[in-house]
């Protein structure tokens, strides 16, 4: 066990859970994308995340992704996420003010995130006082934009893979190096300082220096600007991408956890990524959010994040 | 100008315009602002549409039980929804009459996150949040 985690609070896998999820899951037809736009069939059904995990796993041992001239595996294309989990990384319902899904992690097996007493109790506190940074039009840190932003354009050369967004994340942008550059360092940036890394054909994306002034979900959970995020993205078909992340923040969690989920190709008709505007009218849904309490989450530091901590467990002595 | 006509339903809450703010479980932008739990239908005559982004809106006025004018503000999905979706501006023109159906705004104000939008034409067209573009 990784020692830096020091809270025992360490939950069993729950295979099971798996192996229900197996059951119930069914594979969406070619088209219907399950109300998510229009795809191609993919060799892995995806609307249950832990299910897609284990299936992308074994189907991109054998697969042969398609490739850039440079022999990398091609990820150019337009692309949609498959996952509601910026509404909630664990399973949720659905309800008027969300439209559900199953829990995006795949580690813990059980599909819980593995919180910290005190940080549980800060998450609610969160849930109460901040607005999610979606309202507030602010970037949603590396792995964030891409659970939260809904459409994508991916482009690519041998120097980098460039991934343009649009809709509820402030028209993000993200340029991963893949040439083996240093990282830019010191500068604490929203998206991280991002650098991409070939592990056979899955491409390894580290984005240190993210200032982690944005939620992970809009049940208030967050994460510390100390936290290590670890992307993984990988061809499992040619329609179908398994993307993963693992996040390692011994300052809020009892141990790292990994999210997974697909990005299927856009099959609409000349699909396009259009300018999406932000600002433009958010000034008044601002003053709304405003006039009923509400105040934008301004992150936590790993220093205080330490210090709330401590004072929870002299609370609890 | 066509006579401004208003119809106000209130689904699941006995008193019309009697907003009264839900328990707190504004984690998403639209509850923030607006009360889910709450549905009204207004009807009104259109003054200015924005296709705009994060959220379009519609400025139009309304003839409230008075008779006086209430100067009412409808949100909508993104513009850029809205044009996948099929509205244009000239279903949308200055002086039509529309009746929008959507959640109210939890401080009181005479704003809605619309959903249903009827045209004068009596076309129905969508302006909430839809799974498939989010």
């Amino acid at each position: 066990m990784d020692d830096r985690y020091t809270s025992p609070t360490m939950t069993t896998a729950a295979l099971a859970v798996l192996a229900i999820a197996g059951l119930l899951a069914t594979r969406p037809a070619a088209g219907q994308g399950a109300g998510l736009g229009r795809y191609e069939d993919s060799v892995c059904q995806d609307n249950h995340h832990a299910v897609f995990h284990a299936c992308a796993l074994e189907a991109t041992l054998s697969g042969r992704p398609a490739r850039t001239l440079d022999g990398r595996p091609d990820f150019r294309g337009y692309w949609r996420r498959r996952t509601w989990a910026f509404e909630d990384l664990e399973a949720h319902p659905v309800t008027p003010d969300d439209f559900g899904g199953p829990s995006a992690i795949v580690d813990p097996p059980d599909g819980v995130l593995p919180m910290q007493p005190w940080a549980v109790e800060k998450s609610r506190e969160n849930n109460e006082t901040y607005l999610h940074h979606n309202a507030a039009c602010i970037l949603a840190g590396p792995a964030g934009t891409m659970y939260m932003t809904s459409r994508f354009q991916f482009l690519q050369d041998n120097e980098n893979l460039v991934m343009v967004g649009e809709q509820l994340t402030a028209h993000p942008y993200r340029i991963i190096p893949l040439d083996g550059r240093p990282h830019i360092g010191d500068i604490p940036m929203w998206n991280g300082d991002p650098r991409g890394r070939w592990d056979g054909n899955t491409l390894v994306i580290e984005s240190p220096n993210h200032n982690a002034k944005y939620l992970l979900d809009q049940r208030g959970r967050f994460i510390t600007e100390e936290a290590r995020i670890v992307e993984r993205m990988t061809l499992v078909d040619e329609n179908t991408i398994h993307y993963s992340a693992t996040f390692d923040d011994p300052n809020v969690y009892t141990r790292p956890f990994t999210i997974a989920f697909a990005f299927r190709r856009d099959t609409d008709e000349n699909p396009e990524i259009w300018e999406e505007a932000c600002f433009e009218t958010n000034e008044d849904p601002m003053r709304l959010f405003r006039n009923n309490g509400y105040r934008v989450y301004p992150g936590i530091t790993a220093m205080e994040a330490r210090a709330l901590k401590a004072e929870w467990e002299r609370s609890q002595r | 100008m066509k006579p401004m006509r208003r119809v106000l339903e209130v689904l699941g809450c006995a008193a019309a315009m009697l907003i009264v703010a839900s328990a707190v479980r504004a984690h998403h932008s639209v509850a923030a602002g607006f009360d889910l739990d709450t549905s009204v239908t207004v009807t009104g005559i259109i003054k200015e549409m924005e296709f705009i982004n994060p959220h379009a809106r519609m400025f139009f006025e309304v003839e409230g039980a008075n008779g006086e004018t209430q100067s009412w503000t409808a949100w909508f999905t993104s513009a850029n929804n809205l044009m996948r979706r099929g509205w244009r501006a000239n279903d949308l023109p200055v002086g039509a009459e529309i009746t929008v159906s959507g959640y109210p705004a939890r401080d009181g104000s005479y704003e809605l996150y619309g959903g249903e939008t009827k045209l004068s034409d009596g076309r129905t067209l969508f302006g909430g949040n839809a799974p498939g573009e989010r």
